[in-house]
């Protein structure tokens, strides 16, 4: 236990930036590749998680905490997000008898 | 995560159901994807600095040290949050009935 607190401290702050983009990365071709919409939301919220983790790390080198209150607000503003948007998909869902994104196409017009 | 679950259980999709995208449109995004990586690990290795991070304080991260920050310091956004949270539920009920 103690071996490994000692190997999590000694990570420098490049990796948490590093693991962050991939994270980042990962939702962003999420969004560009799927065309369900929920996988979509989902990858949003991989970036999201992204950011939360981002901004802990970075609490944590600067010794501030204000950057782990911003994750409780981004948490909060995540949850609205998502209860929105899922009422949004589930009347689509309704509406089209799927979930494609495509079918949003006609929004255009 | 337990909403996405229900929803996903509530929309009952399969593999056959499943809309992909043609094949160029998920390579182009791939390459956009990675692109974006690159140019944040670029970015990342102009930047010198690597010490570990060390927490100076060790009782930052508890409860009680950040609700005395969230109660003290960010006590207004706090309070707006709700009326988000309250208004993103309103939204969500209204939505979701079936005759809206």
């Amino acid at each position: 236990m103690e071996n490994i607190t000692q190997a999590i401290q000694g990570i420098p702050l490049n990796h948490y930036i590093l693991l962050s983009s991939i994270i980042f990365a990962i939702g962003v071709m999420g969004v560009l590749i799927r065309r369900n919409a929920i996988v979509i939301f989902m990858s949003v919220e991989l970036m999201l998680n992204a950011v939360n983790l981002l901004l802990t790390a970075f609490s944590a080198y600067r010794g501030d905490a204000a950057g782990q209150v911003f994750v409780f607000f981004i948490m909060a503003l995540a949850a609205a997000e998502v209860a929105v948007g899922l009422a949004i998909i589930v009347m689509v869902y309704r509406n089209t008898n799927s979930a494609d994104i495509n079918v949003l196409n006609k929004l255009k017009w | 995560m337990v909403l996405f679950l229900f929803v996903l259980m509530l929309l009952n999709l399969n593999e056959e159901t499943e809309p992909l995208k043609p094949t160029l449109l998920k390579v182009m995004g791939v390459v956009a994807g990675m692109c974006l990586l690159v140019t944040l690990a670029g970015s990342l290795k102009a930047l010198s600095v690597s010490e570990p991070v060390v927490l100076q304080n060790a009782n930052l991260g508890l409860v009680k040290n950040l609700g005395k920050v969230l109660f003290n310091q960010f006590l207004l956004p706090f309070e707006i949050s709700s009326l988000l949270l309250l208004s993103a539920m309103v939204g969500a009920v209204l939505l979701a009935k079936k005759e809206a």
